[in-house]
C-alpha cells in the first residue's frame, strides 16, 4: 500500500510517501493509523490526536471507518487550508 | 465549460477576465481573488509556501465545479489555485462563475470557494523573518 503524508504531518514523519505491506487484519483507515502508530513514535508524534488527521483514500476524503479493501494509495494529512 | 488551472508560476487576474470576456456570452461575470496578505493573527509574513496534493485537489476542485455548473446552470466556470512559495499581494487562488443573470453567479462563486477551502488538498505555511509556521484551519 502506498502511504503519502503532506504539511506537518510529512515533516514529522521525514519523508512524502513509503510503501507498507499491511498485515490482513488491517481493515479500515482506523486501523492504518493504529498500525502505523504501533509500528514507531514518529507516527504518533505526527498524528498527535487522531482526530486532528484527515485521511484520503485513493482521492477521496474518508472518515475512519473506511474499508480499504480496493485501496491502492492512502493520504493523511491534517486539515486543509487553502484558498 | 469547467476549466481548472493548478499552477506554480504567478498569474495576472485581470489577464484573466479579459480572455473570458472575449467569449461575450455571458451576461454575469462574478469573481473571486485570494491573495496573500501582509498581517496575519501571528503577525507579519515575508511568503507564504503552499503545499499540495495535485491529483487529488484537480478532481475536488473540478467536481466541485461541476456541482456549482448543474446546481446554479453556469455557463462558463474558471478556477485557479497556486502553490510554491509566494510573496505577499500575490494572488493564491481565483473562481471566476460565468452565468446569463448575477444571482447565480454570485451564489455558485461562494459555494466554490467555500467548498474548495474545507476540502481542496493545499496548505499554507506563513514564513516570517523570525520563523515559518502551517496554518489552522479556520472555516
Amino acid at each position: 500500500m502506498k502511504i503519502l503524508y503532506f504539511a506537518k504531518v510529512r515533516e514529522f514523519i521525514g519523508y512524502a510517501e513509503e510503501e507498507i505491506n499491511l498485515p490482513s487484519d488491517i481493515k479500515t483507515v482506523d486501523d492504518v493509523l493504529d498500525y502505523l502508530i504501533s509500528k514507531d513514535s514518529k507516527y504518533e508524534m505526527a498524528f498527535g490526536s487522531k482526530d486532528s488527521i484527515h485521511v484520503a483514500c485513493d482521492e477521496e476524503h474518508v472518515k475512519r471507518d473506511f474499508i480499504i479493501l480496493n485501496t491502492k494509495e492512502i493520504a493523511i494529512f491534517p486539515p486543509v487550508t487553502g484558498g | 465549460m469547467i476549466e481548472v488551472n493548478i499552477r506554480k508560476k504567478k498569474f495576472n487576474p485581470q489577464k484573466i477576465i479579459k480572455l473570458i470576456e472575449k467569449e461575450k456570452n455571458y451576461g454575469a461575470l462574478v469573481s473571486f481573488i485570494g491573495s496573500v496578505r501582509e498581517n496575519t493573527k501571528d503577525g507579519k509574513i515575508n511568503k507564504l509556501f503552499i503545499e499540495h496534493y495535485e491529483r487529488m485537489a484537480n478532481k475536488v476542485i473540478y467536481e466541485t465545479a461541476l456541482v456549482a455548473k448543474d446546481k446554479w446552470g453556469l455557463d462558463y466556470c474558471y478556477i485557479t489555485h497556486r502553490y510554491g512559495t509566494l510573496s505577499v499581494g500575490e494572488p493564491i487562488v481565483m473562481v471566476v462563475t460565468c452565468s446569463k443573470h448575477r444571482k447565480e453567479a454570485y451564489q455558485a462563486n461562494q459555494y466554490i470557494i467555500d467548498w474548495l477551502k474545507v476540502n481542496a488538498p493545499f496548505w499554507k505555511k506563513e514564513i516570517s523573518d523570525s520563523e515559518s509556521r502551517w496554518v489552522e484551519q479556520s472555516i
